[in-house]
């Protein structure tokens, strides 16, 4: 449906080529006009000059039978001789001009149809003689008189002839004119009947167009409005200026409980259904979807509209959805976003289910609580509580087994089970057992009405039994949560943390080893009396020894090869080492068996890193040792899993300020690199 | 190519644990350069080491989010700023974005997740 540039012209082209049609016709029929009326005009001359020899032929021999007579009688001759020279001049004339004498071959004498041809030639052969004869009297000044009669005798016989011959010629010559003008006629009506033609054609191909495209736009609009009158959600397009779109999906009134103008701007839209906080969030948020440099992932996390609590209206309550969301897509136009798609969802179910589900949670999480609070209490008198309520809830089970069928037994029944549910509710209201309180309680409820009716059947004891069976779980639950204690206080305790953190770091150690293709052989030593840790030392340990322990590996240690090279046994060592002060505080030492610290290395590093040359040169030994604890510095240029980035003794640093701990550094290049974390004593 | 990054947070738990996760195999190619636990300090920080990334909390003593945005912004604005903020912090999120920070991350996050915005944001 959409028009595409490249189709454009083939939507058009048949009229196009309709109206080239139209214009090469005329052209045609105007070519031909002009020609065919040439060809008249020069008929026309033709026939004149045809008619015009019959004429001079009459004047020639009656200008000679004139001069015959008047030199006869003896009479002045001069005038009736200029006759015959004017008279055979203009024959002359006029014959060379239908032959085509004095034009060439490009005169009418050349292009003459045959017949006409022949004419003519018939007329110059008989004029010929005459010619003849008439030549010698026109060129003597004073003609002899038998020349003249000579001329008249050819003129007098042959003139007859000759008028005939002009008469055939012009009338020839007048019917081949006649049938051009017809067939000029019969090529402007044929041309006039296919311009007709073509332009019903073209009128009819342009409205046969324009109703096609009408259906076609008419249906798709259709099509626009079914889906807008069916979608469940609201749709409606938002421009640059915040204007609402004409086109709205016919959900948008309700879920909004008010009627949507199009044009509407989205401002006064949410001015009616958000809080003024989350109506500033909203213009934000429209400002950044236009805004085509922000990524669409991060859009999508930061709309403010996706669950919305819809205020309520004047008197309180409003109509409609609680709670709506909003979901907003760029319309692009040549990578501009050109306005805003906005669907709305009513969430109001979805909302309502996710806080029954987050009461369900809470409910969940209060009677673990609960279960918990047994705890609290004293171990004999619990037992004693679950052992009565249970013997208790036991005997009402029993009780509606054995009932029998009537009234007055149902009430007895009644009685009995809200007296033990009661002693329960109490007893366990006692001991904070408040879930089963609670229980119990709704067991009370149940039973309240039923003891003050007469009238009571056997469906009435049905929830009571469902109830029994609640209860009973209850008192179960908590039965083996305290069995679950018991059962966790029996347990063997497990072995010293010392031995958990040791294998932990002689794991550590040998993986980071193996992955960077050393070899390292790790011994921890504790002391004879091991130090009374509490959680939080141990944690703390955990934290940094792993980090230490790696710096040794991945720094310290060097590969087999440059060990062997220094002198030094192809596996490296790395000991960590445990020992108590007599003031009962506790040191640790991570020490390897490697490189060392070399503070031409570091000094080398800061200049590559681009510190200025006169700061690192008046750099004491100690401020250069202080600067591997600084964040992000590291002596390794290129960063591996386990070092490299400059992180790992800035962030022990750390750790060992908020355990309170001080971190001492000694180093003697290719020997050894010892760190010794040092605890203040326990208070 | 190496980018340099720079963490501010007032939480030294969180700048601590931004740092450790710096140390994932799937961001070979980023420096820590300077630890700050306010606005101030970032500032100080961003302009000596002129960091290619910056993550940035919101609320923080001295001179918030914010405002250290908007300095970061104008003064070095190839620099791209992670906010690394509260889920209720929506509000002050957009803000942000508008104001020049190009991600967003809410905490608490988990490690993968701060991984894919710092890639998200080296892209």
């Amino acid at each position: 449906m959409n028009p595409q540039p490249h189709t454009w012209l083939g939507k058009y082209r048949e009229l196009l080529a309709a109206i080239a049609l139209f214009l090469v016709l005329d052209l045609g029929v105007l070519i031909f006009n002009t020609y065919t009326s040439h060809l008249i005009e020069r008929d026309t001359a033709h026939i004149n000059t045809a008619g015009e020899l019959r004429v001079y032929s009459q004047q020639l021999t009656k200008a000679l039978l004139t001069l015959r007579m008047e030199m006869q009688s003896g009479d002045s001759y001069q005038t009736s001789q200029a006759q015959l020279s004017e008279s055979y001049s203009a024959f002359s004339t006029a014959l060379q001009h239908l032959q085509g004498l004095t034009l060439g071959s490009s005169g009418p004498g050349a292009s003459m149809d045959p017949q006409s041809r022949e004419l003519l030639d018939q007329l110059v052969e008989t004029w010929e003689p005459i010619n003849t004869g008439v030549l010698p009297v026109l060129n003597a000044a004073t003609p002899s008189a038998w020349d003249v009669d000579d001329a008249v005798n050819r003129a007098v016989t042959r003139n007859v002839r000759l008028m005939q011959l002009a008469d055939d010629l012009t009338r020839h010559l007048e019917a081949q004119a006649v049938s051009r003008a017809a067939s000029l006629r019969y090529i402007q009506l044929g041309a006039i009947f296919l311009a007709s033609l073509n332009f019903f054609f073209i009128v009819f191909k342009f409205i046969r167009r324009l109703l096609e495209s009408d259906r076609q736009i008419e249906a798709a609009r259709q099509e626009t409005r079914e889906i807008l009158d069916t979608v469940r959600e609201g749709l409606f397009l938002l421009d640059r200026d915040g204007h609402l779109g004409i086109q709205q999906s016919r959900s948008l009134p309700e879920l909004f409980g008010r009627p949507v103008a199009p044009g509407l701007k989205f401002d006064e839209l949410i001015a009616q259904l958000l809080e003024p906080e989350q109506q500033e969030a909203a213009r934000d948020y429209i400002d950044l979807l236009f805004n085509r440099k922000v990524k669409p992932a991060l859009l999508e996390e930061l709309n403010p509209l996706r669950e919305v609590t819809l205020a309520a209206g004047q008197d309180g309550r409003r109509k409609g959805p609680t709670h709506l969301s909003f979901e907003f897509t760029q319309v692009l136009e040549q990578g501009e976003v050109r306005a805003l798609l906005v669907t709305v969802f009513d969430i109001s179910r979805q909302m309502q289910l996710a806080r029954d589900l987050a009461g369900a949670e809470a409910r969940a999480s209060s009677e673990v609580e609960s279960l918990l609070a047994v705890l609290d209490q004293d171990p004999a008198q619990v037992r004693d509580f679950l052992k009565s309520g249970e013997d208790r809830l036991g005997m009402v089970n029993q009780a509606l087994q054995d009932v029998q069928p009537e009234a007055r037994a149902y009430a007895e029944l009644i009685n009995f089970a809200f007296r033990a549910i009661h002693s329960i509710k109490g007893e366990a209201g006692a001991l904070g057992l408040l879930e089963v309180s609670r229980q119990a309680h709704q067991f009370e409820d149940l039973l309240t009405p039923l003891r003050r009716r007469q009238d009571l059947t056997g469906d009435d004891l049905i929830p009571i039994a469902f109830q029994v069976g609640e209860l009973r779980q209850k008192l179960a639950q908590i039965g083996e949560v305290l069995a679950k204690v018991r059962r966790y206080q029996e347990a063997p305790v497990s072995q010293h943390p010392f031995v958990e953190l040791k294998k932990q770091i002689e794991h550590l150690a040998l993986k980071v080893a193996e992955d960077l293709n050393k070899k390292v052989r790790v011994e921890v030593n504790f002391p004879q009396q091991a130090p009374n840790l509490d959680e939080r030392l141990l944690r703390h340990l955990h934290e940094m020894l792993p980090q230490l322990v790696r710096n040794a590996v991945a720094h310290g240690i060097e590969s087999e090869a440059e060990r062997l090279q220094a002198g030094k046994l192809p596996e490296g060592t790395v000991r960590v080492e445990f020992a108590t002060t007599t003031e009962g505080s506790l040191s640790v030492s991570v020490r390897d068996d490697g490189r060392g610290i070399s503070c031409a290395r570091i000094r080398a590093r800061l200049l590559e890193l681009g510190h200025p040359h006169e700061l690192v040169e008046s750099m004491s030994e100690r401020e250069l040792i202080a600067t591997l604890f600084t964040p992000g510095f590291s002596l390794q240029e290129e960063a591996n899993e386990h070092a490299g980035r400059g992180v790992g003794l800035d962030l022990i640093r750390d750790m060992a300020s908020r355990a309170g701990a001080r971190i001492r550094l000694s180093t003697l290049p290719n020997a050894y690199t010892q760190f010794t974390l040092q605890f203040q004593p326990a208070s | 190519m190496t980018m340099k990054l720079l963490i501010v947070d007032d939480s030294m738990v969180i700048r601590n644990r931004i740092a450790r996760l710096c140390q994932d195999m799937r961001l070979p190619n980023l420096e820590i350069v300077g630890l700050a636990g306010d606005g101030q300090q970032a500032v100080a920080l961003a302009e000596q080491f002129r960091p290619d990334l910056v993550t940035m909390d919101l609320t923080m003593p001295k001179m918030d989010g914010d405002e250290c945005i908007s300095r970061l912004a104008t003064r070095l604005p190839e620099t791209r700023i992670l906010v690394v903020s509260a889920l209720s912090d929506k509000t002050t999120a957009l803000k942000a974005i508008k104001k020049g920070a190009q991600g967003f991350l809410h905490k608490p996050f988990s490690d993968d997740e701060l991984v894919e915005a710092l890639l998200e944001l080296m892209r």
